[in-house]
This record gives structure tokens, sequence and C-alpha cells, in this order.
């Protein structure tokens, strides 16, 4: 099993332990740690690419695949919401049955 | 956010050209640290939102059809993409698989195939944040109010929260605040599933 998996479940379980302590005193703390954590991982990232100097056209080719990557992902997500628009609930009333004519019984109105 | 994460990634890029190969290594260690770190921060962040739990719960099985098509969509396009493009499909699946969460992607894809993938894995998962940034108003009126929810991903919790509110009104925000949660949540196994580590 990844240990990626493994680091976010030993945080959801310390989150859920810890509950309104971190949505209440630790929240700026803990927003702080965030953004140094995810400064630090891009910085370390950002340092690897930059010791490994690549070629114009590398670069290049990387950032083209980058970009076609972002425009191939968002189309996927979105051909899979066409579906998710005939199969999962509709926002606002999800999971709640049909009222009488097929409407949403919040809806319905009087 | 996004400043940060730029200005981190060419301070970093600066600070390895000038150290060269084998302080770049050093430096890059540091990933080593800082992505457990970031994994347990936002898993706390994640595991506190009791209320947003609660409601998956509540909703059952069916809310998890939103995120299991997005991400299914991400990752079978990550990987036709990647194939098209030259790249292992597996790498761009994994791509996919992180849904918009570009630290996770490029440090994850750095350190366990090359810092060319993670570099990849960097800039498609942050164009996509942004893009879902710009697009959400046209999408949530072309396609629906759950379009802005699935071209975001997992940043559909936090970063594009705010875009899609914005574009396609509270009702697809609560469906994104969902969707990002459980995406946020699955994609580091979906990572690890993909390309293995």
């Amino acid at each position: 099993m990844s240990a990626l998996l493994l680091w976010l479940a030993l945080g959801l379980a310390l989150g859920a332990a810890a509950g309104e302590r971190v949505r209440g005193g630790w929240a700026r703390p803990l927003d702080l740690a965030v953004r140094a954590a995810l400064a630090g991982l891009l910085f370390a990232m950002g340092a690897a690419l930059g010791g490994q100097p690549l070629p114009a056209r590398d670069a290049g080719r990387l950032a083209l695949q980058g970009v076609a990557l972002a425009v191939a992902t968002v189309a996927g997500s979105l051909a899979a919401v066409r579906l998710a628009g005939l199969l999962a609930p509709r926002p606002g009333v999800p999971g709640e049955p049909p009222g009488p004519g097929g409407t949403s019984a919040r809806g319905s109105g009087p | 956010m996004t400043r940060l994460a730029v200005a981190a990634v060419l301070a970093g890029w600066t600070a390895g050209r000038l150290l060269g190969p084998e302080g770049a290594a050093a430096l890059g260690r540091l990933a080593d640290v800082c992505l457990p770190a970031l994994l347990v921060l936002v898993g706390a962040e994640l595991g506190a939102r009791s209320d947003a739990w609660r409601r998956v719960r509540n909703l059952g099985p069916r809310l998890l059809v939103l995120p299991g098509l997005v991400a299914a969509g991400s990752v079978l396009a990550g990987a036709a993409a990647g194939w098209t493009l030259g790249l292992e499909p597996r790498l761009g699946a994994a791509a996919g698989a992180a849904c918009g969460w570009y630290s996770l992607a490029g440090a994850w894809l750095a350190r366990h195939v090359d810092p060319a993938a993670g570099a990849v894995g960097f800039l498609a998962n942050f164009l996509r944040e942004l893009l879902t940034m710009v697009v959400a108003g046209p999408l949530a009126r072309r396609l629906g109010p759950l379009a802005p929810v699935a071209a975001g991903g997992a940043t559909a919790m936090d970063s594009t929260l705010a875009a899609i509110a914005r574009a396609a009104g509270p009702e697809a925000a609560l469906a994104g605040l969902v969707s990002g949660l459980v995406l946020t949540a699955a994609a580091p196994l979906l990572m690890g599933l993909l390309a293995g580590g």
C-alpha cells in the first residue's frame, strides 16, 4: 500500500481526534504549516529540476506535455460529468427523493 | 497560494542551477520531509471537517459517483494523452490521478520517477487549477453547474471553490466541497496504485 496513503491516514486520524481544536485555535498555525510544507516541497522540486539543466528543446517538450495533460485531464473529467449529470444526485438536493410529478420535493413549492 | 507555489519553484530552480547537481540533490532531499509533513497536515485539516464527512456518510454511496467519474475521466484522459505525447501511459495516468493536487503530483513523480516527470506532473495539475479558475463561468453556463466541479477535481474543496461558487452557485460549491474532499483523500492512493511507490 502506498506510503502516501499511510501519511494521509495518520493526518486524518489526528484531525478527527483533535476535531474542534483544528477548526478553532489551531487553524491559523495549521494553515501556516501547510504553506511552509508546500513551499518546501515545491522548492525541493524546483531545485531537483534546476540541478539537471535541460536543453531548451527538452524544456519546450516538457511544457507542451504539461499543457496537453492539463487540457486532457480537464476534458476527461468534463466528459465524465456528462455521465455524472445522468447518474449523480443534483447539487443542492443530493439524495432527495423526487416529489409528485417527478420534481424535487424541496423545489415543488406550494 | 498560487504566487507562493510559483515563487517556491522558481527559487528552488535558481538554487539548483547555482549549486549544481550535487547541491541540488541535497536540496531535493527536503522533499523527503516536506511531502509526508504536507500529507499529515492536509489529512488533519480533512479529518477535522466532521460536518463534511457527516454529509458524505449521510448521502451514501451515490455521492461517490461524481468524484469517482471525475477521477476515472482524469486518469483515462491522462493515460491517453501520455501515450499520444510519448510519455509512459501510467505516468500520464498518475499525473491525471492527482486531480489538480500539483504539489503532490510534482513531488511524488520527481521522487519516484525523475525530475522531468515531476515537472510535467506539476505543470499539468497547476495548469488544471488555473484553467478551472479561468473557465469556470463558461463551463457552468454551457455544460451545467457540475462542470466546474469536475474540472477543479481535488481543488474544488479549496483553491477553486470560490470560482465554482461564483460561477455555478452555492449548491454546486457544496457538491465541489464534498467531491474535492473525496478526491483529495483518494489521490495518494490512486497515484500509488497507478505508478507504484
